[in-house]
């Protein structure tokens, strides 16, 4: 009976309040299908993405079988992902900067410039902003978790995973933003890699967080953002200098280990050749370029991936700090960093610190740059040919049937440098039209600093990826031989280095 | 290597077995290749690991060990 009662009257108030509130009924259903569209998209993303039928092993084979079902590199290599998102993104600046400017500020929020002293600040920041964060991650999570799916990592493992990497950065940057944080060197570059470090070696990660891990797809998309606030001018007018210092120390480094390495330590040639491009050139990218070219072993790779990463942290830690106690020019450090890391990542975690620490970061990332990316990466592929010439020429015959040929150049070509080009060459192009006082006044604020934040975001989800993937208990063990052949470049690298960034080009390097 | 009798089958190492070229079967091969480097990047191309005769090469390669999947 009481049950009745209760219906019959909760029917007749639900139907007066429909007659009495049908306006705010009708805003209610309105406000409702942007959220219920978001929560259905989102929905369904994970549970399509999970179902694709790309990337992974059917996308990587390429016999001639396979070639049919083969799905084209240009959406499997992490490098070409890096253009399309990052020149996308440049492209969306610049649609916005003449309508509605203030569209990729507030996508570029970051709390690291707040300079907050009281930590009722800082929580009023994010209570405010808190709306702009959550479009800011939504934009992150899909332009990397797609194409990380794209490319064979599972979507939900990425987004899992991609929280905490965003949240982590989020809590770095805001420490960075405390007024007093540069007199405790807390530069996010350093803390994102100190902590990743710490909770690699100390906690057991487990196997999801590994998948949006991805610090070389964080760095290629900096890059390509990095591009965006580079002058084309510059480019071409500092990249002979930083070609030709470059060129010279890796040759003289390259030879000296490959030399040093298996005259003097007696090391197997294929070892010396993968050890000599990995100290000289770019780190283990440029080892794994090479290893088919010579035939090398896994063990060979593998003890480039120890030496690398192991002196690549020794670097990102002392070279900023040296630099400060020398008082370099954050030009001349940029490229005195740039011809001693080997990989663009941990170089760009010094570079990047030391410009901090200095306080101009953007001459310090633009010297490190053209003197790494431009003066040693553009030239992987001509190393691997190299190699592959010597291998069949001086070495034993090569196992017929192996194919390498001038082709390898561009097979193997860092085509994120590409993305870096165009993103520099559009932006030239497009601001050319302005003054100097409008380019200082509008432009710089208004598109070139949000998209620097936003290059800023990728570049410390990169450094804390870093310290996360640096497991030490996975590293393999070198023998004393190995390790000393590649120390000695290491030493060339640092000392031929510095000699050439501060002595011989040190004032050009100053002018950037 | 093993010799190249004619009637031994040959294949493309892309297309073998033995050949680790997917790029996250290649990053468990190597642990620690991910802290500073990636299989994912262009520069790899389609190099990949024989795990029978425990060598790089390249998926175009040929080898008379070749074992279809």
């Amino acid at each position: 009976m009481i049950n009745a009662m209760v219906a019959v009257i909760a029917l007749v108030l639900g139907v007066l309040g429909v007659w009495a509130w049908w306006g705010s009924m009708v805003e209610l259903l309105r406000g409702l299908v942007p959220v219920l569209a978001i929560l259905l998209g989102a929905l369904a993303t994970a549970a399509g993405l999970s179902r694709l039928p790309l990337g992974g092993a059917e996308g990587e084979v390429s016999g001639a079988s396979s070639r049919r079902r083969r799905v084209s590199s240009l959406f499997l290599k992490e490098d070409w992902w890096a253009i399309w998102l990052g020149v996308g993104l440049v492209l969306f600046a610049l649609l916005t900067f003449s309508g509605d400017p203030g569209l990729m500020r507030s996508l570029a929020i970051n709390p690291g410039g707040l300079k907050w002293s009281d930590i009722d600040q800082l929580g009023l920041h994010f209570v405010e902003n808190i709306h702009l964060y959550a479009v800011q991650f939504s934009v992150w999570a899909i332009f990397f978790g797609v194409t990380c799916r794209v490319m064979g990592i599972r979507f939900d493992h990425f987004l899992a995973s991609f929280s905490v990497l965003y949240l982590v950065s989020m809590a770095i940057f805001a420490v960075s933003g405390w007024e007093s944080a540069s007199s405790y060197n807390l530069e996010p570059p350093l803390v994102a890699l100190l902590l990743g470090l710490l909770l690699a070696n100390t906690v057991r990660i487990p196997t999801w967080m590994d998948a949006a891990l991805r610090v070389e797809y964080y760095v290629k998309f900096g890059i390509v953002l990095l591009g965006a606030t580079f002058p084309i001018s510059l480019v071409l007018s500092a990249g002979p200098v930083a070609i030709g210092q470059a060129t010279f120390i890796s040759l003289v480094s390259c030879s000296t280990i490959y030399f040093v390495g298996t005259r003097v330590f007696d090391l197997d040639r294929r070892l010396a050749a993968v050890l000599s491009v990995g100290g000289s050139v770019c780190g283990v990218s440029a080892s794994m370029a090479i290893a088919a070219a010579v035939g090398a072993k896994k063990e060979h790779l593998y003890t480039s991936v120890t030496l690398v990463v192991g002196w690549a942290l020794v670097m990102i830690v002392a070279l900023p700090f040296i630099s400060q106690a020398l008082g370099l020019h954050p030009g001349v450090a940029g490229a005195w960093i740039g011809t001693s890391e080997f990989a663009d990542a941990a170089g760009f975690a010094a570079a990047s610190a030391y410009g901090k620490m200095a306080g101009n970061e953007e001459v310090a990332i633009k010297a490190f740059t053209l003197m790494k990316v431009i003066g040693r990466d553009l030239w992987i592929g001509i190393w691997a040919l190299v190699w592959a010439l010597v291998a069949t020429t001086f070495w034993e015959k090569r196992p017929p049937g192996t194919k390498m040929d001038r082709r390898e150049i561009w097979r193997r070509f860092p085509k994120f440098v590409i993305g870096f080009f165009v993103a520099s060459i559009i932006v030239s192009m497009a601001v050319a039209q302005y003054d100097e006082v409008t380019f200082q006044e509008v432009v710089k604020p208004e598109l070139l600093a949000p998209l620097g934040a936003l290059r800023g975001w990728a570049f410390i989800f990169c450094f804390l990826s870093i310290g996360l993937t640096t497991r030490f208990r996975e590293l393999k063990a070198v023998n004393m031989r190995s390790f000393s052949a590649f120390s000695i470049g290491v030493v060339i690298n640092v000392i031929t280095g510095f000699i050439l960034s501060v002595y011989l080009f040190g004032e050009y390097w100053a002018s950037l | 290597m093993a010799d190249e009798g004619a009637d031994q089958q040959k294949g493309l190492c892309g297309d073998c077995r033995h050949f680790v070229g997917d790029p996250q079967a290649l990053e468990r091969v190597l642990p620690g290749l991910r802290a500073l480097s990636s299989a994912f990047g262009s520069v790899r191309a389609d190099s990949g690991w024989c795990a029978l005769l425990d060598r790089f090469a390249v998926a175009r390669d040929e080898c008379a060990d070749f074992a279809g999947k």
